[in-house]
């Protein structure tokens, strides 16, 4: 599903042309980034937006968003927000989209992605993630309000419910949150992924939080993986579900940085049906993300995605 | 694919054959097996879905045990073992966010449920027809012994009944038929989120989707007799009933009233369901009348017994020899003899003390070393020891009644002893944080008496020590180190805690006041005042009534807590232990009890104590001061 990624600087940034860009706007500083260091070159700008918020950099955001090429706004959330979506990014004139998820929440990343994979092909989709700066965690409680499939596409409606249960996680430095999930879903076993590879002391926080990995009372296992080689990372989350999917009812958590998010998300296309695609909502106390100073841009495999098209529309005739 | 017992913390994912070779039997499965309708219900971990897998014809195949004839002897009916699915559970159903019609929902969520229940019901078929037993075998009763044409029969029998048309014979055509059902529904719920009305329609269309279960079992009985010629009685295990949809629970607790004498239905349940209240009434089964109530918690004197084979299981895992294990933990405070030193554990030494000291014997025995070493240091405990005209040199003439006096009293002596510092000095020395836990709380009979029989707190606790026994280099005649046992003991509750600290209170509920990490800290801070206080208190407050000022959010933690095993019903003549705990007000006027797992981090004795009210122990302001931050920094520790 990944043709290529690489990173770059956003001193020095690439310049990604697209017809569109797809970005959030909200309050985090690293939202517009990409726009601000003028890495994009963008036809027109979509917006997934926020609720307007008196937040750290939300004025300046917005303020930015309105400076830009021929700017679209979607409320984010919205009764519309998918179909809106689906018309913008199905519209046949455009054919190269460029999408920064960076501060996009999980559900308007696998919309986004969703969206593509069942509307026009496209020539070209980049999907580009701004790493934030560490900050140290919160000390709050990250109490679990509401888990479930992200979207319905991505319910896991044709695995086989008589299979146990195994879960592919994402892990963040939300204190417990893994563990309590495992609690909740009893899979018969997890894996849970952490990245490395950004800053040390990140990952000395996502360890704490986790108890240091070793998940008493569970069938958990940990593994590292490079947060600026999504390709590779990719590679590993496709085969572990092409092992485990013959035994196994695969569930995908994304928890953690965004790009794995993106990368469970194309998963969950490439095993359509077959794969269940969480969101887990907490009330984690508002924090800022700043931008370290780098990008990772990933170059998607259209031709895959839009093979995938078939296999939305027959879902939806199923009914 | 699936390990044993002793491997897997979790039974849901073991094969039944594997359930029944690692079977650990006690009087709580005795009474599962009784041939009538039977509610049991326990805590997550406490071992409901082994019970229910035990009860499978595979399971007691592989079972081993000198009882096991004698027990199989006396059931009378063929369980079918029916796991809840986690994604009918609502809440993992829906996508977060997105609404469906409730009615929609309703009959596509029945319809799932419906499909997983016929599936189990063809798998246990599948299982006493496949099963060939020798005459003389106990088992040999539950063998469905008809010929291949009369198989095929039977399902099309069934098949005709369920409504389905399989595209080939037996029962692997149901099986087919019925998975293909089951993408049919799922898409049916996927697809629905964006045209509900298309799937309306196509719901009216297929009448598979208006059925119902109970009707299904009736007609798959009625085949069974019409092609067998024999009558046989049924089970139907329904195991995690509290994360099925509310409709579906509801009509499983009614079937407990019995919808047809072929079938039994027994069930699995947390503590406290709120879901169950609100219409369930004018219809709701009665207990005694109409089905037993089994709660799994095992009186305490089965607990070290129960414990004992658990340890056993997993030492034969790892393959340490029968001979070394008594000796594994070592001697602990908590026996009933207090028979090893404080100073010998303090100091490391970790082998078997000699059962020598006890009340009788003066000066020299283990309540005089307490006795005076706590006089020295507790002025408040020289007071009472003067009211109460105890003399610890005097211990050799007590009468009966007098040492029964003195033992309601020697935990609070032993752990204040243990914990409080010199007069003068500043208390609780050992105290670093909250999260390290003392050796005091090592050793056999006092990590067995933590776990309270509850099986997964066992394997938490015991396994990672042994392995980690195992892997050291502690010469193998020695008692695993104290340090071990209480880091052991130090994971398994930060795990607890971890998961109760992601717990949110129902959405109903309010969204203000304490989280439920809070109450629990704030409860057992209460508790540890009145254990290691200034004054002595001879008979602490260790549990607490649920009182009417309770508000709403709170209620809804302290049920989700009881299901999680964090607090426990303490039964007594006037407030048993009971079903009715099914709503938030029910809560009220229950007696509960930090479970003896936390009790390492709070330094509490594992005895019961006094009673207060939950509102007074809330409001205290002495005990309030521990916000999430610190909480949290003690149980993860500080990042940098």
């Amino acid at each position: 599903m990944i043709i290529s990624a690489n990173s770059f600087s956003l001193d020095n940034p690439a310049h990604i042309a697209s017809d569109i860009h797809v970005s959030a706007l909200g309050f985090e500083s690293r939202c517009l980034s990409l726009i601000s260091k003028e890495a994009i070159l963008a036809h027109e700008h979509l917006f997934l937006k926020f609720p307007t918020s008196d937040l750290f950099s939300y004025a300046e955001n917005e303020v930015l968003a309105n400076s830009t090429a021929r700017p679209i706004f979607i409320d984010f959330p919205s009764s519309n927000f998918l179909s809106d979506l689906n018309t913008y990014l199905g519209n046949s004139d455009i054919k190269t989209v460029s999408i920064d998820i960076s501060s996009m929440n999980r559900t308007m990343i696998a919309a986004v992605i969703s969206s593509l994979a069942r509307t026009t092909a496209k020539d070209k989709v980049t999907i580009i993630y701004v790493p934030a700066k560490y900050e140290k965690p919160v000390f709050d409680f990250s109490e679990i309000v509401a888990a479930g499939p992200v979207l319905p596409e991505f319910s896991g409606f044709d695995d086989e419910s008589d299979l146990p249960g195994s879960v592919l996680m994402g892990l963040g430095f939300e204190y417990g949150v893994a563990l309590g999930l495992i609690n909740l879903i009893e899979p018969q076993n997890a894996i849970c992924m952490y990245a490395e590879g950004h800053d040390t002391r990140y990952e000395n926080s996502v360890k704490k939080a986790n108890l240091e990995f070793r998940f008493p009372g569970t069938n958990a296992s940990a593994i590292a993986y490079d947060l600026y080689n999504p390709a590779l990372t990719y590679q590993y989350v496709s085969s572990t579900i092409r092992n485990l999917q013959p035994k196994y009812r695969v569930s995908l958590i994304p928890m953690g940085p965004k790009i794995l998010s993106c990368l469970f998300t194309l998963a969950s296309i490439d095993f359509f049906g077959k794969v269940t695609l969480w969101r887990v909502v907490r009330n984690p106390t508002a924090r800022n993300s700043e931008e370290d100073g780098n990008a990772i841009a990933l170059e998607i495999d259209t031709v895959r995605l839009a093979s995938k098209a078939k296999l939305f529309a027959g879902l939806f005739s199923s009914a | 694919m699936t390990n044993g017992l002793f491997e897997s913390f979790n039974a849901r994912p073991v094969e039944p054959e594997l359930v029944g070779k690692s079977f650990v039997y006690n009087s709580i499965f005795r009474k599962l097996t009784h041939n009538n309708n039977s509610i049991v219900i326990g805590p997550r971990g406490s071992g409901k879905t082994t019970y229910f897998k035990m009860l499978t014809l595979p399971a007691l195949l592989s079972w081993k045990n000198p009882q096991r004839n004698k027990i199989i002897s006396t059931i009378d009916y063929t369980a079918v073992y029916v796991p809840t699915d986690f994604s009918w559970f609502p809440d993992f159903r829906h996508p977060v966010g997105l609404e469906l019609d409730p009615q929609l929902d309703n009959i596509l969520s029945y319809a799932r449920f419906r499909n997983g229940v016929l599936r189990r019901i063809i798998s246990a078929l599948d299982s006493a027809s496949n099963t060939h037993l020798p005459a003389k075998s106990v088992m040999r009763k539950f063998q469905v012994d008809i010929s291949a044409s009369a198989m095929k029969e039977l399902a099309e029998s069934i098949a005709r009944g369920w409504g389905i048309e399989p595209h080939f014979d037996g029962l692997g055509g149901i099986i087919e038929a019925l998975n293909q059902r089951n993408r049919v529904i799922q898409r049916l719920l996927a697809s629905a989120y964006y045209d509900p009305e298309k799937v309306s329609a196509k719901i009216a269309d297929q009448s598979f989707l208006q059925d119902r279960i109970f009707d299904d079992l009736t007609s798959f009985a009625d085949a069974f007799e019409r092609t067998t010629n024999t009558s046989r009685q049924w089970a139907m295990c329904f195991d995690e009933v509290e994360i099925a949809p509310n409709s579906i629970k509801r009509e499983i607790w009614a079937s407990l009233r019995s919808f047809d004498q072929r079938f039994l239905v027994k069930l699995s349940a947390s503590p406290y369901d709120d879901s169950l209240w609100s219409d369930s009434q004018p219809h709701q089964a009665m207990k005694g009348n109409d089905y037993e109530e089994i709660w799994t918690t095992l009186e305490r004197k089965d607990v070290e017994d129960f414990s004992l084979k658990i340890l056993a299981g997993i030492c034969s895992d790892l393959k340490i020899p029968p001979q070394r294990r008594s000796a594994l933990l070592g001697s602990s405070y908590y026996d009933d003899d207090f028979s090893i030193s404080l100073s010998r554990i303090n100091a490391g030494q970790t082998k078997n003390d000699r059962p020598a000291s006890a009340l009788t014997k003066n000066k020299t025995g283990f309540y005089y070393e307490k006795f005076s070493a706590l006089e020295r240091k507790d002025a408040s405990f020289a007071k009472f020891l003067q009211r109460t005209k105890i003399d610890p040199d005097n211990f050799t003439d007590l009468t009966g009644n007098r040492r029964a006096f003195i033992r309601k009293f020697i935990s609070s002596v032993v752990i204040r002893d243990a914990y409080l510092r010199e007069r003068g000095k500043s208390r609780l020395p050992q105290l670093k944080s909250k999260k390290a836990i003392d050796r005091f709380f090592t050793g056999q009979k006092t990590i067995f008496t933590i776990c309270e029989g509850n099986p997964r707190w066992l394997l938490v606790v015991l396994r990672p020590m042994l392995e980690a026994y195992v892997h050291s280099n502690v010469r193998r005649t020695e008692t695993i180190p104290r340090e071990l046992q209480a880091k052991s003991l130090e994971d398994g509750v930060s795990t607890l805690l971890s998961i109760l600290s992601t717990i949110s209170p129902d959405a109903k509920s309010g969204s203000k006041g304490p989280t439920l990490l809070e109450i629990i800290e704030r409860t057992g801070d209460f508790f540890f005042e009145e254990v290691l206080g200034d004054t002595f208190v001879p008979e602490p407050i260790l549990s607490f009534e649920v009182d009417a000022d309770i508000d709403d959010r709170t209620l809804s933690y302290i049920g989700a807590a009881l299901n999680q095993g964090a607090f426990m019903v303490v039964p007594n003549s006037r407030n048993p232990r009971t079903t009715e705990i099914n709503n938030k007000r029910s809560l009220v006027g229950q007696r509960l009890r930090l479970s003896y797992y936390l009790a390492p981090r709070y330094r509490l004795p594992l005895v019961l104590g006094r009673s207060k009210k939950l509102s007074t122990i809330l409001a205290n302001k002495k005990n309030s001061s521990a916000t999430e931050e610190q909480i949290m920094l003690d149980l993860f520790g500080d990042f940098e």
